[in-house]
């Protein structure tokens, strides 16, 4: 008995000290002066965890600006942090937590389209806003009022960078590799059909799952459909790997992408193998505007590393909801909600937001390209 | 571009045979599947990470790491989930594993962080094409390696006294234990050479992928797990040949049908060989 | 005393198996224990041989109390045993069964055997003939690259003889090896006990052929249900009362 006692203790240790850790100490601190509470979603532990993080350590940065320049009407804000570990069952679930929870005036997050989808209906039903920096899936800002994506869908960026690939670039045949999940479909599908209305061919498409490290079967299957260029529906990281993988099998050929490939990560983590791949952006952390110089040195002193598009676009989400509730002069969920849903020209780090009526951001993109393992303009060239 | 999958497969089959034999090596001795293997995959990458990043830019070196991570983990694995734990129900012990797994795979990203990070290529250069595959020397190194180590594994289980203790234990504890073999001994050692071997496949296979990141041992041991029951989880051989099957039909799966459906053959395959041969292809009922 | 149980007690539930039993072996001899079925002669050698551990008593082997040891230090200690129900390692050669035994005897370590070591070449080469000796006398050496498993029934138990020899002990406990034997191999199995006796190995027998039991048993001990209802040469134990009670039933008046 007692050791079946000792294995259960055991277990609650390990798994205790794991899922606590993060959002413990922000409660803690949160208590001095009753400030106002915002949640943030996102995946702090499993395979999207560094984009999480990456979406705390803008929030929280965000919060600190605001709160050192006196706070929001007069209060101080403060963010629970919930892991959703990139699972939609776990993202639902905090909703559910946080939308009961009548401290929390607003939610930002999560990361993936899926996980926002699953935990829609939630905020929907309990009316909260459900602020999305990444969710980019044309059906997420639609599906209820209390839904914005900053992100700008893919209904928006792949007929650019379908323009980019055919006209700008020259590419003719293009194979496609994307994750299978409601992202990657989604962005292969407007790139696909964006890229056959200009008049270009798709030779081949495959797809892989989350959590794959290996791409070499794909990669040989789609070498052989004989395509200008690849075009890779894949965030930074798996884009470094299939990047990698495409070199060591002696195929070298441009690569096209949406801007989730935007990352010094992905310089970091393909090398030479990167070369040669031409994206877009809407935040391009070597751009010399101020505000945007700014903000990149203050996320490099504070966390040692260099903000990417998700990070900015987290900070900018943070930003936006501090005016919409300065705009409201409330912290009340359903007040807020109009403020944000009239947000118009608001100055984002990632390009300036105004939400239609269904609640997308229209974003300006502009074209970049790595080369010697660096992010180029390519206009400029 | 058969060719070309093939090598594919036999490279990727070499790490899944590496942790196949983790797998069977720690089934045979104590009939648990070691949930853990995944994470001790991991955590051998990053030692070896560690050693090429901040020590030196050898693979051995990093390999050596490796070796004696995954060696340490499967230890404290053993005295943690299974001695402390000996008499209660096996089912503590089975889910003791997943804890580790889960607590490792905390402790990495606490250590070192989510990002994933980036292990530089060894032996990169083409070394030779073969009807318009390329290979590289690293996927011949590694392939070498891993048979080097099935086959050193093969022989201490098979012809030292170290093995034949294992193998006794594997068969029957408590004769085996009247016969004068230490069988908890015995046991840590098979988790320790488990341990071992997973930790330094993580090492081979983060070099091959180039990355190093808390979850990328997840899939690989689950499908590692696959490979093992395919082949036989009581029979080392059997495990090997299940892990180089499993990568082949794999990546000839992506060939013929999709990549969409890669993880979907590896698993209908698990289940398969769970419903209607448990004992895979090469088990026998009770040997390793 | 080389061998002594003093009172040792074994429950299961609420049946007593083994109750306060005393016997003491001396060295040398072969001392035999017999009884009905389900007496507790088996429980008996569990308890010796540590696979079950005593309620009660002490067992003391060469002056050392070995009541709660593990079985492996018990096996250390120059105890060896076969079982009633053969429990070889089926899966294994019958030569590796045999260096099984040889475990304790060997003590090469993993390094000797990386590196090939003079010392494990020599112990390598003495563990082979010992085994070869063994599987020799006991007539196996033609089948050492078979699996146990597939030896015929006879053999095997010939097998667990040589396996348990292989540890050199100092005593051996034989659970009813003439179980299943032809009146040729028990005449067999006679000689071969004799010389193990003359080797100087003490040896503690239980076993159902009083013909085998009496031929060769310097001592006897009789349980029944648990207790030992006498002991002695085998005319004593022939002309006892309570013994002939204990196996043809009390006489009805």
């Amino acid at each position: 008995m007692s050791k079946v006692l000792r294995a259960i203790l055991l277990l609650a240790v390990v798994l205790g000290v794991v899922s606590n850790g993060y959002a413990a100490g922000k409660q803690e601190k949160a208590k001095t002066d009753e400030p106002v509470y915002i949640a943030l979603t996102a995946p702090i532990t499993g395979d999207y965890a560094e984009y999480g993080n990456n979406f705390k350590r803008s929030v929280e940065m965000a919060i600190d600006k605001i709160n050192a320049s006196g706070g929001v009407l007069g209060r101080k804000l403060a963010v629970l942090v919930g892991d959703s570990k990139g699972d939609p069952k776990e993202s639902a679930t905090l909703a559910q937590k946080w939308t009961s929870d009548p401290k929390i005036v607003a939610q930002i997050g999560d990361f993936t389209s899926t996980c926002c989808l699953a935990a829609q209906p939630i905020y929907d039903q309990a009316g909260m806003v459900q602020l999305s920096p990444t969710a980019s899936h044309t059906k997420f800002a639609q599906g209820s009022k209390w839904s914005f994506s900053i992100v700008g869908t893919q209904a928006g960026e792949q007929p650019f960078i379908a323009d980019y690939a055919y006209n700008k670039l020259g590419f003719r045949k293009i194979a496609v590799i994307h994750i299978n999940n409601d992202w990657g479909v989604d962005t292969a599908r407007y790139f696909t059909d964006n890229f056959k209305k200009l008049g270009g061919t798709i030779t081949a498409i495959e797809n892989y799952f989350d959590g794959e490290k290996d791409f070499t079967a794909i990669l040989t299957k789609l070498r052989a459909s004989n395509p200008d260029a690849l075009f890779m529906a894949a965030m930074y990281n798996d884009g470094a790997s299939i990047s990698n993988q495409r070199a060591k099998l002696g195929w070298n050929l441009p690569v096209v992408g949406p801007s989730s490939l935007y990352s010094e990560q992905l310089l970091k983590l393909g090398g030479d193998s990167v070369n040669n791949l031409y994206t877009v952006v809407s935040f391009f952390a070597d751009d010399p505007k101020p505000e945007i110089r700014a903000y990149v040195t203050e996320f490099e002193k504070r966390y040692g590393l260099k903000p990417n598009f998700h990070a900015a676009l987290a900070y900018d989400a943070m930003m936006l909801l501090a005016d919409a509730m300065k705009r409201a002069g409330s912290f009340d969920r359903d007040k807020i909600r109009e403020a944000l849903q009239a947000t118009k020209d608001f100055p984002g780090l990632a390009g300036s937001i105004t939400f239609t009526e269904k609640g997308d951001a229209i974003k300006q993109y502009t074209r970049v390209m790595v080369k010697n393992n660096k992010f180029e303009l390519f206009d400029k060239r | 571009m058969i060719v070309q999958q093939l090598i594919n497969g036999i490279t990727q089959g070499s790490i899944f045979a590496l942790l196949a034999i983790s797998f069977a090596v720690i089934y045979g001795v104590l009939r648990l599947v070691n949930f853990a293997t995944g994470a001790t995959y991991m955590m051998g990458a990053f030692a070896g990470w560690l050693t090429v990043r901040y020590i030196s830019q050898n693979i051995f070196l990093a390999m050596l790491a490796g070796l004696c991570t995954g060696w340490s983990i499967g230890f404290l694995i053993e005295k943690v989930a299974i001695k402390s734990l000996r008499g209660v129900a096996r089912i503590a012990s089975l889910i003791c594993t997943i804890g580790f797994s889960i607590f490792m795979i905390e402790i990495a990203t606490v250590i070192f962080g989510a990002e994933t990070k980036a292990m530089p290529s060894f032996f990169n250069e083409k070394a030779f094409t073969l009807g318009g595959a390329t290979v590289v020397w690293y996927q011949l190194f590694l392939i070498g390696t891993a048979v080097t180590i099935l086959l050193l594994l093969q022989i201490l289980i098979f012809k030292t006294k170290a093995g034949l203790a294992i193998r006794t234990v594997s068969l029957d504890f408590k004769t085996a234990g009247l016969m004068g073999i230490n069988v908890d001994r015995t046991i840590s050692l098979a988790f320790s050479l488990g341990g071992a071997t997973a930790g330094i496949a993580g090492v081979l296979g983060s070099v091959y992928y180039n990355i190093v990141n808390p979850t990328m041992g997840n899939l690989q041991g689950l499908k590692s797990f696959s490979a093992a029951v395919f082949g036989g989880l009581t029979s080392i051989p059997g495990a090997i040949l299940g892990g180089y099957l499993l990568a082949i039909v794999e990546n000839f799966g992506v060939q013929i049908v999709s990549g969409g459906y890669r993880d979907i053959i590896g698993f209908v395959i698990l289940v398969g060989f769970l419903l209607f041969r448990p004992r895979g292809l090469l088990g026998k009922k009770t040997s390793l | 005393m080389f061998f002594q149980m003093r009172k040792v007690r074994k429950t299961f539930g609420g049946l007593v198996a083994v109750n306060d039993v005393d016997l003491d072996v001396q060295q040398g001899t072969i001392h035999a224990v017999i009884g009905p079925n389900g007496a507790g002669k088996t429980t008996l050698f569990n308890c010796i041989t540590g696979l079950r551990r005593a309620d009660a008593g002490e067992i003391l082997f060469e002056g050392e109390n070995i009541t709660d040891l593990p079985t492996h230090r018990i096996a250390a200690k120059g105890i060896g045993r076969t079982f009633q129900n053969i429990r070889l390692f089926p899966y294994l050669s019958v030569l590796d069964n045999v260096k099984v035994g040889t475990h304790l005897l060997n003590p090469t370590t993993l390094w000797d055997t990386a590196l090939k070591s003079s010392r494990f070449r020599k112990l390598e080469k003495e563990v082979e003939d010992l085994c070869m000796e063994l599987l020799h006398q006991t007539g196996l050496s033609e089948k050492k690259d078979q699996y146990a498993r597939n030896l015929p029934y006879g053999e095997q138990r010939k097998l667990e003889i040589a396996r348990a020899l292989a540890s050199k002990p100092k005593l051996l406990l034989l659970d009813e090896p003439a179980a299943g034997m032809n009146p040729a191999e028990t005449a067999e199995l006679d000689d071969f006990i004799r010389s193990l006796k003359a080797k100087g190995i003490t040896i503690l027998l239980i076993e159902h052929d009083m013909k085998l039991v009496m031929s060769i048993a310097d001592t006897i001990s009789v349980i029944d249900y648990g207790v030992k209802i006498a002991e002695g040469s085998a005319s004593e134990i022939q002309s006892n009362e309570r013994v002939i009670e204990a196996y043809l039933g009390k006489r009805r008046n």
